[in-house]
């Protein structure tokens, strides 16, 4: 399915059968339930794949799917009316002994939202009640803040899902995000498969994801995980999800954040350290299928790393830059993965996210991963827009993320958009017409004649010198340590 | 074939468009006739002198039309005076225009937020480059606007 701005996306071309479900803004089309369902049975599908973002935590749209008899891939309606509610999944959480923070009931008003606020006391933050993804959430620090923010927070959510709820939470100065990924069969077989750490945020978009989280040792990663699977059968949660921590450096506790009733942006980095395929196992759970895991058979393997490359310039307050992708050359080599959507001539629409390709990076350790993702930046060729590169760039070259001694502010702290901008300005800008052509033809004269040679183009080969001059540790690191 | 009449500044001029074809406009201004070329933003429209007269081709879409018009009128009021650069308050990128944020007559400073407009799912703000009072407000919320698109008009400065 695809809105009319997406025809040209690279899911309609690799699909045997596509569907126009509507106009460009995701209301018309990628929101429209109507419209989905009459597709779907249109198409005669059996069932829908709602990946993340839009419509997939939506307990309506997951309803209208069962009542059609179309199978959703992901929990069934009434475990998202459980856990989609953030207030309710809290209450959940806490029934199974998971502490919780300080916290409100759904709020609609101005005047609610305050005395709520000020029973709390400050800082406070201000989320949807529905939804993930970081979307609508505000830290205020007084009144003043609390209700200046409270209309633009509510709108937010109302118009990326459909739902316009708010409420308060305390908020934890300087946390880390911990996470843990969870699969439930329909057989009531429950497992984890350990924790990612999100802390590196900006905004509160996650901006680099990694597995496992450097503080977390194997007794922790027992604990949360049994945790995760208490709250999961306590929900009676079927399919892929994610139970969310904050944890607080102040007590050294986690705390219960939310759940996610559907596959994360950063599913591939627990995929590339327990070789589980999350999606292939969420199609087998919708089909009935059982676990093909028990917890034992679960395993860890070495560090990941997830940049999401997105289409905006950090040197310029991070601005969209939605337009056409001129020249695009993906990194490659042992330990990396790019999930991506985006080729020459494609065009990044507006209306929709920036995300141009997910790079994920595996090593044996931490820093290898870290030293393999540099060189695949260093190699990741887009043109044409503007990208987010030098920020991971600038990340990866900080010492105290080397340490992995993070917090949510770690960006800030550490002058990271500075660095990246400084990065950016340096960056060559890849064009149609400055992409190196391999061969080149060169007008040579010998004794008086001209003679057309095919030589290789002089300019790469200096391209090729200049790289071996300068040549950076990283670019080397992910090879040689794997011969050695 | 299309008569129109547009307000400028107060004074008021009959245009025609005496020919249309593909992104190209034949306009009859005060017994001039004019070729107005459609770009894709209002101020890409340009006005150019035409010699030749072609038989005329139909105007099929309202959309075309209503964008036929609201460029020629633009490209007319620059031709009779050009907007000077500094005037003018474009989109810097492509997006929805979630609101304008100020109002026709309204003192604005160098650094306010003047817009709105929200492109891959970010609210943008657009500022004023310099003090001024607004002129005009040339783009209407909730419509989709594209890179460079006029949003704001501010006064000459004096």
């Amino acid at each position: 399915m695809y809105s009319q701005g997406d025809c040209s996306a690279l899911h309609v071309f690799l699909s045997d059968e596509s569907y126009c479900i509507g106009s460009d803004p995701a209301q018309f089309s990628y929101l429209n339930i109507e419209k989905i369902i009459k597709t779907a049975k249109k198409a005669e599908a059996e069932a829908i794949y709602p990946g993340y973002g839009f419509l997939s935590q939506n307990a309506e749209f997951v309803k209208q799917c069962e009542e059609n008899g179309i199978v959703f891939i992901g929990p069934p309606s009434r475990v998202h009316l459980l856990v989609g509610n953030k207030v309710n999944a809290k209450r959940c959480a806490e029934d199974v002994g998971i502490p919780v923070l300080p916290g409100s009931p759904p709020i609609d008003s101005v005047e609610k939202v305050v005395e709520e606020a000020d029973k709390l006391g400050y800082p406070v933050i201000i989320k949807p009640v529905l939804g993930g993804g970081g979307i609508g959430l505000r830290i205020c620090k007084n009144r003043e803040d609390v209700v200046d923010s409270f209309q633009g927070a509510s709108r937010l959510a109302n118009g990326a899902f459909a739902r316009s709820e708010i409420y308060l939470e305390k908020c934890v100065e300087k946390p880390r995000h911990i996470e843990v990924q969870i699969l439930a069969d329909s057989k009531f077989n429950v497992i984890h498969l350990g924790e990612r750490e999100c802390t590196v945020q900006r905004r509160f978009q996650k901006l680099v994801e990694e597995a496992p989280s450097p503080i977390i040792d194997e007794k922790t990663r027992e604990n949360i995980g049994y945790a995760a699977i208490r709250l999961a059968r306590y929900t009676g949660y079927v399919n892929a999800g994610t139970i969310e921590f904050l944890y607080s450096p102040l007590n050294d506790r986690l705390y219960f954040l939310e759940v996610n009733s559907r596959v994360q942006v950063e599913h591939p980095t627990t995929e590339a350290i327990t070789g589980i395929d999350i999606v292939k196992e969420q199609i087998r759970i919708a089909a009935g299928e059982s676990l093909p895991y028990d917890q034992e058979d679960i395993h860890f393997h070495g560090h990941a790393i997830e940049c999401r490359i997105y289409a905006e310039n950090p040197a310029i307050d991070f601005t969209p830059s939605p337009g056409t992708i001129a020249a695009y050359i993906e990194p490659g080599g042992p330990g990396i993965r790019i999930d991506s959507c985006v080729y020459p001539g494609y065009s990044l629409s507006p209306f929709y996210d920036p995300l141009i390709a997910k790079l994920i990076s595996w090593g044996r350790t931490r820093s290898e991963a870290i030293d393999r993702a540099r060189r695949a930046l260093d190699e990741f060729i887009i043109g044409g827009v503007d990208t987010n590169k030098s920020l991971y760039q600038a990340i990866f070259n900080d010492k105290v993320f080397l340490e992995g001694e993070l917090n949510t502010s770690f960006i800030k702290d550490r002058c990271i958009v500075k660095h990246a901008a400084r990065l950016k300005s340096q960056e060559r800008k890849w064009t149609v017409s400055n992409m190196p052509q391999a061969l080149v033809n060169v007008k040579v004269e010998i004794d008086g004649k001209i003679f057309t040679v095919t030589s290789v183009n002089p300019y790469l080969a200096k391209q090729t010198s200049f790289i071996h001059q300068k040549a950076r540790p990283w670019s080397l690191a992910g090879r040689l340590e794997a011969m050695s | 074939m299309v008569k129109f009449r547009i307000s400028i500044r107060g004074r008021t001029y009959t245009v025609e468009i005496t020919r249309a074809q593909g992104e190209s406009f034949d306009v009859k201004i005060k017994n001039k006739l004019l070729q107005v070329k459609i770009g894709k933003t209002a101020d890409e429209a340009s006005l150019g002198e035409r010699k030749m007269f072609e038989p005329s081709a139909s105007l099929k879409a309202v959309e075309r039309v209503k964008r036929a018009i609201t460029q020629t009128t633009h490209a007319v009021e620059s031709h009779i005076s050009p907007l000077r650069a500094s005037d003018v308050i474009k989109a810097p990128l492509p997006g929805n225009l979630l609101e304008v944020k100020v109002n026709v007559g309204e003192r604005v400073k160098k650094g306010d937020v003047v817009a709105i407009i929200v492109s891959m799912k970010m609210q943008n703000k657009v500022l004023a480059h310099r003090d001024g009072v607004v002129k005009e407000i040339r783009a209407s919320p909730s419509s989709f606007i594209n890179k460079g698109d006029i949003l704001v008009l501010l006064n000459h400065e004096d």
